[in-house]
């Protein structure tokens, strides 16, 4: 019995000796389960601190670089609104379009809700609002005696809150419904013409330094314009004058052409008739001193014979003069048609040739004829293109001593065929130049004095080349001959056309 | 003739002008086509019955939709203050407009009155060919705050998973009432919406916001409408100032602009959050939010950048052209509807938002939409079945319409 008491005992004893052992184990894992359980809470905890000093690093960045990114844009904004005065100013000088390029979205885009230009009067002593934004069509009221409080100002100033503001500005604030403004003095060359006020309904933050730097570039940059815009008016105005007396002076100098065509077409008119009028008994003069010369009417003394020759000679030269002068009235007046027709260089330089040949031979004078045109023909009046041709030889043969050259040479130019008809004579004085193809000059040198001529020739010429559509110049110089050079069409415009 | 688009824009600042010059352009654009629809978009700034009357006067008596907006888009150009007008022609395509007003006496009821009047008009028009429909355009005033509750109403009607696009419109002053009409019939407290429908009809839906979360998340513990007050019992006001710390100061003006790039996003799904712009921090710190809030949400301060915004833009145009890549299409038109609050932080980029849309697709796609504060769109687009529209802010939606080759 005692042994199995014993024995009870000993299994007792195990029993809670293992139980024991138990327990120990088991308090002894809880407590490094529960050691690692803080631990990793303790890991989460500062993981979750990390995350959140990791989150407010972030926060503070992030802000700072928004806030730079901010006034990037304010500037570029700001850039943008000056693009587009300058491009507004490139396109109009108008004051009022200038200031009124800056809309509402412009000034909200800076920050602000309202603007105002007041303009000072030239005296300094008047006001008047300019130009608005964000009032919508009510013109906002300038309050009495604000002058003395803005024109004072030497540089922008800033206002950002009621409490703030100067007493003087008050009602300025008042009318223009502002909390908040920054009043910015417009000035040109050292003189105030005015003031700019950009404000808030609401309470403003202070301003930065490059909002009050852009403000200060638009300002600038408004100021400018409206200068340039007056400089401008003040230009365009001297230059309206200007155009006026011009324009004045213009109808003027038309009314007196007008008189001198007048004159000019009454004179040929009465040259015109003169000359009718005198060849009449001219050609009588004539005739009866052929048939007096003829001795039909009885025999004549020697004396008589060389008194009736003159009379013949001269009345020859009056009839040349007349001719003359009766051409040059008709084609001036139009009346002479020109017979265009297709005519054959070569057949005109034929004919001049055979007139003026027995003259050079006479004078002991070398005459050339040089025929370089690319063309044979040209659409002329073949007995007008003669006469020039004729004309202008006469007068080189006139002025080229014995022994001296004249001749004429054809080139083709550009459509045209171009007429040199040159001499080595005594040549033309420059300042007779100008004059040669009025009617009755004569240049005043001895050959002229020596020998007669009516001073119709080359008006004539000229004349004839012009009713052609042609022009006709000269080179000359004294003791060195002259060269006449007269460019023809080689078709008439109607052909060219056609 | 199976769909033709018509687009012009106007920034007259008389509004009757504005409204007529744009009609002008947009039936120039349009060409010969007569038009049957017109949708414009105009600044809340301008009274929307001259707008209406503006365009009436060149169009004649069309079915208009207008509606107010902050800035608007056509094609490659920007204008805050400006009427952009999109007519539509062809008979590839149904349509179905109807318009509920008294929007915020219960935003659920006015939500399925919407719905049901857009089927029963598209019933009318089409006889039994309701199974057409692929997608609805639904445009509110913000004259209300259960902006869900609108959708939820819609959704119960057409489809949970119906691609409902749209927003509520908004203004940059909450005393600057906003405003939709249909024809002569305006609301300052109403709801706009088209049904378009068309066996042919191909609709791409792309939507993405592009703030990426950041710090730990909180659940919403105390919430009441819009207004959350405790988040881990901590207030919003307080969860804010341990990652903004000196950067909040709630007298500084630019406090609109940190919650404009520090939003809350609420969990909607596994890693997808919905934005939500802190309206205003009210003094015993808890913040006011543009739609309501459900208690026990999760959420997240997330943080905008101009490149995370651009890549979301990037994603959603490339969800729109999906389905016309598989119909090997280009879409006729892409309405687009963003968030203001990205202008802020794409800032002069916001034209390159534009013209990444503007590359991907041909000249002929015309681009026409509107930047408000609230945003009707599935998260991620409708190419995922997954993706009911949920009313978000913040987010860029494209919707792509263009006609199967027959």
């Amino acid at each position: 019995m005692y042994i199995n008491i014993g024995l009870g005992l000993l299994i007792l004893f195990f029993i809670l000796l293992t139980l024991a052992t138990f327990l120990i184990t088991l308090l002894g894992q809880e407590k490094i389960n529960k050691k690692k359980l803080l631990s990793e809470l303790d890991y989460m905890r500062r993981v979750y601190a990390d995350v959140e000093t990791q989150s407010k690093l972030l926060v503070d960045t992030n802000l700072n670089f928004q806030r730079i990114q901010r006034e990037l844009d304010k500037k570029l904004k700001a850039l943008n609104t000056l693009y587009k005065i300058t491009q507004t100013v490139s396109n109009t000088f108008e004051t009022d379009k200038i200031l009124e390029s800056i809309d509402q979205e412009d000034i909200e885009e800076l920050g602000f809700e309202k603007l105002a230009f007041f303009i000072f009067s030239e005296d300094g002593k008047g006001i008047r609002v300019k130009n608005f934004t964000g009032y919508g069509d009510e013109e906002p009221e300038i309050p009495d005696n604000i002058i003395d409080s803005i024109s004072a100002l030497k540089g922008p100033i800033y206002i950002g809150s009621k409490v703030h503001m100067p007493e003087g500005l008050v009602p300025l604030a008042e009318k223009l419904n502002l909390t908040s403004m920054i009043i910015m003095p417009l000035s040109i060359r050292e003189k105030h013409i005015g003031v700019m006020v950009i404000g808030n309904t609401k309470t403003f933050q202070k301003p930065s330094e490059s909002d009050i730097e852009i403000l200060s570039l638009l300002a600038n940059q408004l100021v400018q314009s409206i200068e340039n815009s007056s400089l401008y008016e003040q230009l365009w105005k001297s230059y309206q004058d200007l155009e006026e007396r011009v324009k004045e002076r213009t109808r003027e100098l038309e009314e007196a052409n007008k008189a001198l065509q007048v004159v000019d077409q009454a004179k040929n008119e009465f040259v015109s008739a003169v000359a009718h009028e005198l060849r009449t008994p001219l050609t009588s003069i004539k005739g009866y001193a052929t048939i007096l010369a003829s001795g039909r009417l009885g025999k004549l003394e020697k004396d008589q014979q060389e008194r009736l020759k003159r009379i013949n000679k001269h009345s020859n030269e009056l009839v040349n003069l007349i001719n003359n002068l009766l051409d040059i009235s008709r084609i001036k007046a139009g009346k002479t048609t020109m017979h265009i027709e297709d005519t054959s260089l070569r057949e005109v330089i034929r004919d001049v040739e055979e007139i003026i040949t027995p003259q050079t031979e006479e004078l002991k004078i070398e005459f050339r004829t040089r025929f370089e045109a690319e063309t044979e023909n040209i659409m002329v009046d073949k007995i007008q293109l003669e006469r020039v041709l004729i004309n202008l030889l006469s007068n080189a043969l006139k002025f080229t001593p014995e022994l001296g050259q004249i001749g004429f040479n054809l080139t083709s130019e550009d459509g045209y065929i171009k007429f040199e008809v040159y001499d080595t004579g005594a040549g033309i004085d420059d300042k007779d130049l100008d004059k040669l193809f009025n009617e009755f000059f004569r240049a005043d040198n001895n050959i002229n004095r020596e020998k007669k001529g009516t001073g119709l020739g080359l008006s004539l010429v000229k004349q004839i080349i012009e009713a052609h559509s042609g022009t006709i110049w000269v080179n000359s110089k004294i003791g060195q001959g002259s060269h006449f050079y007269f460019k023809l069409p080689i078709k008439r415009e109607e052909q060219k056309n056609g | 003739m199976a769909l033709k688009i018509g687009t012009g824009i106007s920034s007259d600042t008389n509004a009757y002008f504005a409204g007529k010059n744009a009609a002008i352009k947009a039936l120039s654009s349009l060409g010969v086509d007569v038009p049957e629809l017109g949708i414009a978009f105009s600044h809340y700034e301008y009274p929307i019955l001259q707008i209406n009357d503006g365009i009436k006067a060149t169009l004649g008596e069309k079915n208009l939709v207008i509606i107010n907006s902050q800035a608007n888009v056509m094609n490659n150009t920007f204008k805050k203050r400006s009427v952009v007008l999109n007519l539509l022609s062809g008979h590839s395509y149904y349509h179905a407009i109807s318009m509920v007003k008294n929007l915020s006496e219960n935003p659920y009821v006015a939500g399925h009155h919407l719905a049901w009047g857009l089927l029963d008009s598209l019933e009318a028009k089409t006889h039994k060919k309701e199974s057409q429909k692929k997608l609805a355009l639904v445009f509110g005033s913000d004259s209300f705050i259960q902006k869900t509750e609108l959708l939820r109403g819609l959704q119960e009607v057409l489809g949970v998973r119906f691609p409902i696009v749209g927003g509520i419109v908004s203004s940059d002053s909450s005393l600057s009432p906003t405003e939709v009409s249909f024809n002569r019939q305006s609301s300052r407290d109403g709801v706009v919406g088209i049904l378009f429908a068309g066996e042919n009809l191909v609709i791409g839906v792309g939507s993405h916001h592009g703030w990426i979360p950041l710090g730990l998340p909180k659940k919403i513990k105390k919430a009441e409408a819009n207004r959350v007050q405790n988040l881990d019992d901590m207030s919003p006001l307080k969860y804010y100032f341990q990652y903004l710390g000196k950067h909040l100061d709630l007298r500084k003006e630019d406090t609109d602009s940190i919650s404009t790039i520090y939003p809350l996003g609420l969990e909607a799904e596994k890693d997808n959050y919905v934005i939500r712009f802190p309206k205003f921090f009210e003094p015993g710190g808890s913040i006011l939010l543009d739609s309501q809030v459900a208690e026990n949400q999760n959420l997240r301060l997330m943080m905008g950048t101009r490149k995370t915004l651009l890549e979301a833009t990037e994603k959603a145009l490339n969800q729109a052209l999906e389905p016309f890549q598989k119909e090997k299409i280009s879409p006729k038109f892409i309405i687009l509807v963003a968030g203001i609050e990205r202008k802020d932080i794409l800032g002069v980029d916001i034209n390159t938002e534009i013209n990444l849309i503007k590359k991907k697709v041909p000249e002929t796609t015309k681009i026409i939409g509107i930047y408000t504060r609230g945003q009707f769109a599935p998260l991620g687009g409708s190419s995922k079945l997954a993706n009911t529209s949920r009313y978000q802010n913040g987010a860029i939606l494209l919707a792509a319409v263009g006609v199967k080759r027959v």
